[in-house]
């Protein structure tokens, strides 16, 4: 397979309708760059045109609300998912003093799972963030990839895993951070990570002492209360978000917060959902909101990339 | 446009301001108005031409086969003109304010290091 052939296959990362309008022009383009007896295409320009190809399938590079869209909703998702960690780490995994004698499992040291381990490399991941945007979606990258392995430590050590709704939510905030977190970034967009983190943890706690008071918190993940409690400070969030984008659209027709409140739906609503109750009433109900929510996202990304396709002209003259 | 230009964008269209470019002949020319610091990927590239010129600042002059390969030379538009004018504009008097400060600093007898390597002092 030649040079060409080669490149070729790498720009089947674009959709068909952009190869047709700029594929030769873009292929004329990387032959250029390379030196006459290269055969293989460079790593960084295979790499390049996998992640730009997406980016174009996704229309991020025609829409810029929705580009700003994923950055705003990768900002959120980082501090979210730092903040579920904190808090399930200090309060729902820690074992009471009564319920240490009876477990039926291997405990984690003094935790019930051996989710502290995941949830340490999320603080990490908003820390890492915070002092250096640059290694900030490799910090991410770790902590998604620390989550997926909770599944293998159950699988093959004495140790259980976190609910797999957890891991789900966990991974699927890890994945749109990872998507949307872009380095130079500034002071305020660095600073998202610590303070949402922060407040997210802030209102967690008080709402778990509220509940102490009130009798009805029992702590640990199987228990009604810490899913629906971690699920209702994502969909808080989603409803401020979406409180955000609606009055942007209304001022200014700009819908980058309401693109964001939709990338994050798709995480966090079917887990919401999920965890509203007992699994065999709520799975059907999981599994409704997964494919609504993805499939409005893809609609609407659709649409919103089909009124703004711009045609490559030549003109006569120049303006 | 009311926001700051990246500075590869800002490169694009500076490498754009004096002749038209096929895709091959930006990237080269930003390498050398970067002093090779800022090496642009095709891909990244024509995301960038395709952004350039939905917001109407670069527009397609003229098409041409050579060796059997499609070139497509851009242009800056009137708009994409005036865009980078600011834009120089405002750096030149970010830059002109820094040097003016640090001016008064080095007469102030504050230390001012590495000026010989960012080229104040004269």
């Amino acid at each position: 397979m030649s040079l060409a052939n080669r490149y070729r296959w790498l720009l089947r990362a674009y959709p068909r309708r952009y190869r047709e309008q700029r594929g030769e022009e873009l292929l004329s383009t990387l032959l250029d760059s390379a030196p006459a007896n290269r055969t293989w295409p460079p790593l960084a320009d295979a790499v390049d045109l996998l992640v730009c190809g997406m980016r174009e399938r996704l229309a991020l590079n025609r829409l810029r609300a929705l580009d700003r869209g994923l950055r705003l909703a990768a900002l959120i998702a980082l501090p979210l998912a730092a903040g579920l960690s904190v808090f399930c780490w200090l309060v729902v995994e820690p074992i009471t003093d009564s319920a240490g004698e009876d477990l039926p499992f291997t405990p984690f040291g003094s935790f019930y799972t051996c989710g502290p381990a995941a949830y340490a490399t999320w603080v990490l991941a908003a820390l890492v963030w915070l002092a250096t945007p640059r290694w900030g979606r490799a910090a991410v990258g770790l902590g998604v990839i620390t989550t997926l392995a909770l599944v293998a430590i159950d699988a093959v050590t004495e140790y259980q895993r976190p609910p797999a709704y957890l891991i789900a939510l966990l991974t699927g905030l890890g994945i749109v951070a990872c998507a949307g977190l872009r380095s130079p970034a500034s002071l305020p967009e660095r600073l998202v990570a610590p303070v949402g983190t922060g407040a997210l943890i802030g209102v967690l706690l008080l709402l778990t002492v509220l509940m102490e008071r009130l009798g009805g918190w029992s702590g640990f993940f199987y228990r009604w209360t810490a899913g629906e409690l971690m699920s209702a400070g994502c969909l808080a969030t989603l409803a401020v978000m979406f409180l955000i984008g609606s009055v942007q659209m209304v001022r200014r027709l700009e819908a980058s917060w309401l693109w964001a409140t939709l990338i994050l739906a798709v995480p966090v609503g079917w887990v919401a959902a999920y965890t509203q109750g007992g699994p065999q009433r709520t799975r059907p109900l999981a599994l409704f909101v997964l494919v609504a929510t993805v499939g409005v996202l893809v609609i609407a990304v659709k649409l919103a990339s089909s009124v703004r396709l711009v045609p490559v002209r030549t003109t006569s003259s120049r303006s | 446009m009311a926001t700051r230009l990246q500075e590869p964008t800002f490169l694009i269209l500076t490498a754009l301001a004096d002749q038209p470019r096929h895709g091959y002949g930006v990237i080269q020319e930003v390498l050398r108005l970067s002093d090779g610091r800022v090496q642009l990927r095709p891909g990244t590239l024509y995301g960038a031409l395709d952004r350039l010129m939905a917001d109407g600042l670069i527009a397609v002059e003229r098409e041409e086969i050579s060796d059997g390969r499609l070139r497509r030379y851009y242009h800056l538009t009137d708009d994409g003109a005036s865009l980078l004018t600011a834009e120089a504009e405002r750096l030149a008097r970010n830059a002109a304010a820094a040097t003016e400060r640090l001016h008064r600093r080095r007469q102030a007898g504050l230390p001012l290091p590495g000026l010989f390597a960012l080229g104040l002092e004269h």
